[in-house]
């Protein structure tokens, strides 16, 4: 049984010179991100040692982990040939509500004041809600695209300003006056970014990185081994014959929204405690990032590929990407100049696979 | 559902599509497009790719806005010792040799009354400083 590697060298080695001239082309141009990244990690490495370092290490998996769920569900809508501008809202608006629900009994300028110090149980309940408001915005978006046949970017365009002046009403309500909410209980906050698992090399890991891994997980079985991820591809691929195969396009199509929904509502939940300051514009343009990682990671926009491994590999690419542009301190707004670039590059590649492929 | 519903090959595919991501179909269908257009836009698009990564690393050497904080070196009476620049973070580099006739050189310190020496092996930067030297007599 021969190893992927030695079966490329053999293939290799029949092409003519001029397929040789191509693989070589094809090979740099297809993997332009990887060489991009290795690029960008030895130069910031060389300008600041620090990267090189268990903390930053660290740091890099909090991240990814803060934003893998967010990219796992969009992912889902852009298999389906389509996208999710609402996400970033919806985080906003769930990550609003489960700080409201969470503060400490003594918080300042307490939200409900009624409530009081908020106990594990509460904490757990405010976690379902959290998830259930995200998969009713879901639930919102999938149907209006499924039944209506509307484009989904029309859809969750609208419903992305909807749930974003819920959110600034519900910031304004109940005497707030668009303060932040902040002073979330201990509870909240030990249950998110405490750490059951001891320090590893120096490092102490918040209890989030684990839920994502669990998330991920999930995810996996969901989009490998049910009907209805295989469903899933299918209507990506080809709605007409997945109908005619007997798939439920509408059902299929409103429930990987409504997944996607509930996998930005317990996003919100884990940015409310680790930002543990929330303001009616959390979560505005976390989209665009998860969007990003998604196309670099082999989601394609032309539907009906991508896998969760990829998915991940797109958010460690780009959150490394972003870590190096920090480490370099280079300018917040030429930070998002790079950032659009590498979407469109992304998007130029996944392009030019399309049209390759024989 | 095989496994192969997974991955369609695009010829597969219907020659009309309700919507792509913008509410029209987002890439062009294989078989409008004969071969000579399919290689001149790839063409083009090999051509996007290396420019727009030419770019991206580009603006990444070039747009740093703060390669480190400046820290100084204030030598009261000594000679000179040259700046440093540290990441965010970072430690600072022992300074070069001072001199100062008549003095000992005890150390740095933020202040210049020189209480507490700066511990080069552990103190890190997280604003521009100066450091001043602390002499004695000898």
């Amino acid at each position: 049984m021969k190893n992927p590697i030695s079966r490329k060298v053999e293939y290799y080695k029949t092409l003519d010179a001029k397929d040789k001239r191509s693989f070589w082309i094809d090979g740099l141009l297809n993997n332009a991100i990887y060489i991009i990244l290795v690029i960008f990690l030895i130069y910031t490495a060389t300008q600041n040692s620090r990267l090189l370092s268990w903390a930053a290490l660290a740091n890099l998996i909090n991240l990814v982990a803060a934003n893998l769920p967010m990219a796992l569900g969009i992912g889902g809508c852009i298999i389906l040939t389509g996208t999710d501008l609402s996400a970033g809202r919806i985080v906003g608006l769930s990550a609003g509500l489960s700080a409201a629900l969470l503060q400490g009994a003594s918080a300042a300028n307490k939200y409900f004041e009624g409530l009081g110090e908020p106990g594990l149980a509460m904490v757990v309940l405010v976690l379902l809600v959290a998830m259930v408001v995200g998969g009713i915005v879901g639930l919102a978006n999938g149907f209006f695209v499924a039944r209506f046949q509307l484009h989904p970017f029309i859809v969750t365009l609208a419903t992305q300003l909807i749930v974003y002046g819920g959110c600034l009403i519900f910031y304004n309500s109940n005497g707030n006056n668009g303060q932040p909410i902040s002073g979330l209980s201990q509870v909240f906050r030990s249950f998110v970014t405490g750490s059951i698992l001891p320090p590893i090399f120096g490092q102490t890991i918040p209890n989030y990185v684990l839920y994502a891994i669990v998330v991920f997980i999930l995810m996996w079985f969901i989009w490998n081994k049910t009907t209805f991820g295989k469903n899933m591809f299918a209507v990506g691929s080809n709605p007409e014959a997945a109908n005619v195969s007997g798939v439920n396009v509408f059902m299929t199509t409103t429930l990987v929204h409504t997944l996607a929904g509930i996998t930005y509502g317990y996003a919100g939940f884990i940015e409310a405690a680790r930002i543990s300051s929330n303001v009616s514009n959390t979560g505005q343009n976390y989209e665009s990032d998860a969007i990003a990682a998604c196309v670099i990671g082999g989601v394609s926009f032309v539907g009906g590929t991508g896998t969760v491994g990829g998915v991940l590999l797109g958010v460690v690419l780009l959150r490394v990407i972003y870590v190096c542009l920090t480490y370099l301190a280079v300018d917040q707004n030429m930070q998002y100049i790079i950032k659009g670039a590498i979407i469109l590059l992304a998007c130029s590649i996944d392009m030019r696979k399309y049209l390759a492929r024989k | 559902m095989t496994n192969d519903s997974k991955q369609t090959r695009p010829e597969d595919r219907p020659s009309g599509r309700r919507y792509g991501l913008f509410g029209v179909s987002a890439y062009p269908q294989k078989s409008s497009l004969d071969e000579k257009q399919r290689s001149s836009m790839s063409r083009a698009l090999s051509i996007v790719i290396v420019l727009i990564a030419a770019a991206v690393i580009l603006l990444m050497l070039f747009s740093q806005s703060s390669p480190g904080l400046t820290v100084t070196f204030d030598t009261m009476g000594g000679s000179e010792v040259s700046s440093q620049s540290i990441p965010y973070g970072g430690t600072i580099e022992p300074p070069g040799e001072t001199v100062r006739p008549g003095y000992v050189l005890e150390g740095w310190s933020i202040a210049p009354e020189g209480e507490a020496l700066w511990d080069f092996e552990h103190d890190t930067v997280t604003d521009t400083l100066t450091l001043y030297a602390v002499w004695s007599p000898q």
